[in-house]
């Protein structure tokens, strides 16, 4: 058993924000990442990119080499290629280490597990041909491979910025359809005016006008994507201005934004909500990232979709918490820190009886909480403008498959609902959905809307319980435990 | 708003043992309602390896089993659902010539009992030849044929609905908070519903001792967990359920290829919050036997593991019949393997409440046996 004061679980923008500035105030920190290098998926293979001189990535990604270089890793250990599959209470997390069974305790836990793209549950989409256009992104990353003549379809920013990476690495595009809902613009232009200030914003814009100026066709107000073909993808149709389009192709991207993984934190005992602003699940936790667990921080994207500045806020702002409860760092001599988290009473999770205590801010954290509070401005605006369209993400289609993994379709399923009481769970007794290996990941957000839609009144779809393995172990991986205390 | 429902029995607990009895009851024209805090099959019912096996029951137990077996393999008829029942058969591999003994000193007394009931030696040469993919010195083994496994949500699931087609009340969401006897009539409280009906049944499960103090019994039932490992789906491998005596392993194969391990690994549970835990240790035991046994399945992916919670007694028997008061009757304490004896005990206890006896063996399994 390894013992450290912090455990920090992901190595993306949030996790080393942390880590560094926990190793910084003199903390031992034990980091854990199931990839082979740190960066986490907005970084990924930024130690090892090859795309370096080529202008293909922009500078925000460069960026993040100041955290993967951040000056106090070094002292941070740090295990690649470690898989974390269980959380027990008292912080002890159970991992893989390159096959080999390790567990380590923290008097602190720090939850950096990130995002991942939400499910888009359209005729189709399980055909050879379709992937999300974030997968595309790894392949880019990672391989500098495209696909070219593909069809990029969906809504939100990352759909624009892979789009236009593609176009950066000299490959082409057919179409991007835009399924943003028009209604949104209006909704949206109410919090434009808090970020007008935002450098984001204008690069955004910037990069959105350059696709619309491009030789790409740029169709926006889409509606109904189908993806349509045999054996494999051949062809995507959709509607727009009330007429049915169609168009030949091999490859699509679909994006419909991003959702917090909130696996682990719920295997950690922490409290959930789902937002109907975002239309996903989310952990509530304060401004320090203290979670419903006093010793539980859940930071970055995992708690609640905030981008990749905002992580590294989020993570130094909960490394400055656990330095002043830990009695280290810039807050020691402040005196005794209290801290306290938002815990959620409607959900069934166990109950936090802890007191309401007022939070306790060095002075330290206060231009921290000052950027932190610009960058929800502009997640706010990005959060209105991108509310997926739900018939985008989920199709009226009963043949639509929800459930990837145990192939179940919408009809399959709808025998089931009404009797669940939105709870997943009762869902997934009653039909798999959701026992496959993939856990619930690809569906588990369909089948919510999907209990939304047969129940309007049910506000708070219950997720999967986790069950561990939280990521797939072999037999004899898990039998390497029978001598682990 | 409050509402009262009035029954002929009012049952607590929706697991398998609750819904028989409801349906049981249902048939023959009893009233009943059925309340659970959470839906049917939530808890051990729902989340059990699906074992239905007669063989290496304890000798009280076995005939019960052996009845509940033939309603197993009419189940279709019985609840309109084959509840994923499969008798693949139940096959114990004996690990040392002590267990073997053990099997034949077993047999003899099954055959002087009289019962109809087969658990037929196995040569070590046999048991390879069923199992070629088991690797080690085994001294042989003992199989039944007609054991096999089922779904334990899908079965439990199919009682209720039969139940309700039949006209048994379920109350689900409604967690009985207090129960009193009032001119002879109980009277159960769940939030805002009063039921009230002359007889209870208790079938809470892990819960059932709390809910026999209600009525007035002391029921000697420890709350337990038990964890269970699935892979993802594999090709055909395993041609029975397979058992090993002397080693802590169990595993079947279901139809749609995952593969169940178990083993009775000990797990914490907490009775007031309703959740288990894990133990990695407990997991990588009964994985490393698997692993040892049957090497074959190193590489197979572990996809789930969880635990269900279970209400064991002191005997490891179940303790079914009246309580102090004829009005009372309790079906608890089933110790990890009260899923198969499901459809039997649903009717002894529609038997008991309608006849006041019953014709299915279950007079050495009173609750009364605890009492001082």
């Amino acid at each position: 058993m390894i013992d450290k004061d912090v455990i920090v679980i992901g190595a993306g923008p949030a996790g080393l924000a942390a880590a560094d500035a926990l190793a910084g105030a003199g903390l031992a920190v034990l980091m854990l990442d199931e990839q082979a290098a740190a960066g986490g998926q907005v970084y990924r293979g930024i130690d090892s990119s090859r795309l370096d001189a080529a202008g293909v990535l922009d500078q925000d990604y460069w960026t993040g080499r100041t955290l993967t270089r951040a000056p106090n890793l070094a002292r941070v250990e740090i295990a690649y290629q470690s898989k974390v599959w269980h959380i027990a209470e008292g912080n002890q997390v159970s991992y893989l280490q390159a096959g080999r069974a390790q567990t380590a305790r923290g008097k602190f836990l720090v939850i950096a597990t990130g995002a991942r793209e939400r499910p888009v549950a359209i005729p189709g989409w399980t055909l050879p041909g379709v992937m999300t256009a974030g997968a595309a992104q790894i392949l880019l990353k990672t391989a500098s491979v495209t696909a070219d003549d593909a069809v990029f379809a969906g809504s939100g920013p990352l759909l624009y910025l892979i789009a236009a990476q593609y176009l950066a690495a000299g490959a082409r595009i057919k179409t991007i359809l835009d399924t943003t809902p028009g209604a949104n613009y209006l909704r949206a232009a109410a919090s434009l005016l808090p970020c007008l200030g935002n450098q984001q914003l204008y690069k955004g814009l910037g990069m959105l006008a350059r696709l619309m100026r491009s030789e790409v066709p740029f169709h926006r107000g889409v509606t109904g994507i189908q993806a349509q073909g045999t054996s494999a993808l051949s062809q995507v149709s959709w509607t727009r201005g009330g007429k049915r389009h169609t168009l030949d192709c091999n490859a699509l991207f679909l994006h419909q934004g991003v959702v917090p993984n909130i696996e682990m934190p719920l295997a950690a005992g922490c409290d959930w909500v789902w937002s109907e602003a975002r239309l996903c699940w989310e952990i509530p936790v304060d401004v320090h990232g203290a979670s419903s667990v006093p010793t539980v921080f859940v930071v970055g994207d995992g708690a609640r979709i905030i981008g990749a500045k905002a992580a590294v806020l989020s993570g130094k702002l909960a490394a400055s918490r656990i330095a002043a409860l830990a009695g280290v760092g810039a807050a020691a001599s402040q005196g005794e820190a209290q801290g306290n988290s938002l815990g959620n009473p409607q959900n069934n999770a166990p109950q936090n009886n802890a007191p309401q205590n007022k939070p306790y801010d060095t002075p330290h954290d206060k231009p921290l909480l000052r950027l932190r509070k610009r960058e929800l401005r502009m997640r706010q605006f990005l959060d209105r403008l991108y509310r997926p369209d739900e018939a985008s993400i989920l199709s009226a289609d009963p043949q639509t498959v929800v459930c990837r993994c145990e192939n179940l379709r919408i009809q399959d399923l709808v025998s089931t609902v009404p009797d669940a009481g939105a709870d997943l769970n009762f869902v997934k007794s009653a039909s798999r959905c959701g026992m496959g290996p993939c856990q619930g990941r690809q569906c588990s957000h369909s089948t919510a809307l999907l209990a939304r839609r047969a129940d309007p009144a049910q506000h708070q779809p219950v997720p999967l319980r986790p069950r561990s393995p939280l990521a797939p172990l072999s037999l004899q991986e898990l039998a390497s435990y029978k001598d682990v205390s | 708003m409050s509402t009262t429902l009035t029954a002929d029995v009012a049952i607590v607990g929706a697991g398998i043992q609750g819904c028989a009895a409801a349906n049981a009851l249902a048939q023959r024209g009893v009233s009943v309602v059925v309340l659970e805090r959470e839906y049917a099959g939530r808890h051990a019912s729902g989340v059990n390896a699906g074992g239905v096996r007669t063989m290496g029951r304890h000798l009280l137990e076995l005939p019960l089993a052996l009845a509940s077996k033939k309603l197993w393999h009419d189940i279709g008829t019985l609840v309109d659902d084959d509840c994923g029942f499969n008798p693949v058969g139940h096959l114990t591999v004996a690990m040392g010539p002590e267990n073997l003994a053990a099997m034949q000193v077993r047999g003899q007394e099954i055959t002087r009992l009289g019962l109809d009931h087969h658990e037929t030696l196995l040569s070590a040469a046999e048991v390879h030849a069923m199992l070629p993919m088991l690797v080690g010195d085994v001294a042989g083994g003992s199989i039944v044929k007609g054991d096999g496994f089922a779904i334990p949500f899908r079965t439990t699931q199919a009682f209720r609905r039969k139940a309700q087609a039949r006209g048994a009340r379920f109350l689900e969401g409604a967690a009985v908070q207090d129960i009193r006897r009032v001119d002879g009539v109980w009277r159960l409280s769940a939030g805002d519903t009063q039921v009230k009906a002359p007889m209870v049944i208790n079938c809470a499960g892990a819960w059932a001792a709390p809910i026999a103090h209600m009525l007035g019994d002391v029921l000697p039932i420890e709350a337990k967990g038990s964890m269970q490992i699935v892979t993802g789906r594999m090709p055909p491998y395993l041609p029975c359920v397979v058992g090993l005596s002397g080693a802590p392993l169990a595993m079947k194969q279901f139809d749609n290829g995952t593969l169940v391990i178990g083993g009775g690994q000990r797990a914490p549970v907490d009775v007031t919050r309703r959740t288990s835990s894990l133990v990695p240790k407990g997991l990588g035991i009964a994985a490393s036997v698997a692993t040892r046994f049957f090497p074959g399945l190193k590489t197979a992916s572990i996809v789930r593991c969880w635990s269900g919670i279970e209400g064991f007694s002191p005997d490891g028997l179940p303790m079914i019949g009246f309580g102090r008061d004829r009005s009372v009757i309790h079906a608890a304490g089933f110790s990890a393997h009260g899923f198969q004896l499901g459809p039997a005990v649903g009717q002894a206890l529609a038997d008991l409440v309608v006849d006041g006896k019953t014709a299915l063996p279950i007079a050495h399994l009173g609750p009364e046996r605890f009492s001082p």
